[in-house]
């Protein structure tokens, strides 16, 4: 038997999404959320510079119907379990990851842990401002942009201070030099 | 900050004689650019101790400071990855997660005065100006450095 082709796990949002879901975070929590799964593939999917996956720009932000939907076809076949929202590997997802590992290159799994290490334990406006900002084009159709746009300093310090993004973009992101940026954090 | 409020110029050329202590470009143009309290630093005696090296760009790197290579972070790490012997001295968290991704070895401000102190090259005075100069300065991680500090004796 093979999972790779029985389960067609060479189209990349399942490939990803039981690989995303075999990584631990640093909270050691392999368990994922819709919303942050979404999120971190879209991140990963930055970061390497290649868009495989089809993505509207929603109420929440970026949002992959494509990769929702394979989402439920791994539960569906068994390899991913839904527990109230919450996405884990079931035993036959774990066995499928690690025929999925040998065909995933290094460099990929590299930067798709970063994604989730980065992301997986922020709190959904962290998460979400992040990706507004990094990506300015999400921001189309949000209805949280602007209301998270009031609260840009908190969050943005915050992801400083988590070492989530650095202080050239936190001082981007808050439109003032970053000397400025770096005096605030002491006031 | 501490280099020139402390006068640290000796202490260090000292310490670097049995260590390679060197700083991309990038590091020397935002050291020009000083903090707040400090209107025009010494980039000459910054030289002096640590000696301005050339990098290359490191393309892979890049991607985990989202394409930008404004920061010396990014420079410092290139340079680490492409010379494993060398100790990245580093505070800022963000370039902190960077580094123990590539498992790169890393340090801070806090493990470099250790090492300085342990080879009797600082002195209690220069400890306690270096107390002194954190405590009233406006870096961002003056409280974690003053409890760090307050541990080498």
């Amino acid at each position: 038997m093979s999972y790779v082709l029985d389960y067609n796990l060479r189209e990349p949002s399942r490939q990803w999404s039981l690989l995303v879901l075999s990584i631990n975070d640093r909270k050691q929590v392999r368990t994922m959320d819709i919303m942050h799964i979404q999120k971190i593939i879209r991140y990963f999917e930055y970061l390497r510079e290649t868009q495989e996956l089809a993505y509207s720009d929603f109420k929440y932000g970026t949002v992959s119907d494509e990769l929702q939907q394979n989402l439920d076809t791994l539960v569906e076949s068994g390899l991913l379990d839904d527990d109230e929202g919450k996405y884990c590997l079931t035993l036959e997802g774990e066995e499928a990851v690690q025929e999925v590992r040998k065909t995933f290159g290094n460099d990929q799994l590299k930067l798709l842990e970063f994604a989730k290490q980065q992301l997986n334990d922020l709190p959904i406006e962290e998460l979400m401002y992040f990706l507004y900002k990094l990506i300015p084009s999400t921001q189309k159709n949000s209805i949280e942009y602007l209301r998270l746009e009031g609260k840009r300093d908190q969050l943005v310090c915050s992801l400083f201070r988590k070492g989530r993004i650095n202080s050239t973009m936190a001082a981007q992101w808050l439109e003032i030099s970053e000397k400025e940026f770096l005096d605030s954090l002491s006031d | 900050m501490l280099l020139e409020k402390c006068q640290l110029r000796t202490q260090l050329l000292r310490f670097g004689e049995n260590n390679d202590l060197v700083a991309p470009n990038r590091i020397s143009e935002e050291y020009a650019v000083g903090d707040s309290k400090t209107a025009r630093p010494n980039l000459v005696t910054f030289r002096e101790v640590f000696s301005p090296i050339l990098v290359e760009e490191n393309r892979e790197l890049l991607r985990y400071f989202h394409f930008d290579n404004s920061s010396g972070e990014y420079w410092v790490i290139a340079h680490a990855l492409k010379h494993p012997d060398y100790i990245c001295v580093m505070d800022d968290y963000f370039g902190r997660n960077v580094c123990s991704y590539f498992n790169v070895k890393l340090t801070g401000t806090i493990g470099i005065l250790k090492k300085m102190k342990e080879r009797n090259m600082l002195t209690s005075d220069d400890l306690e100006c270096i107390r002194q100069v954190v405590k009233n300065s406006r870096f961002y991680l003056s409280k974690d450095l003053l409890r760090e500090l307050g541990q080498i004796t």
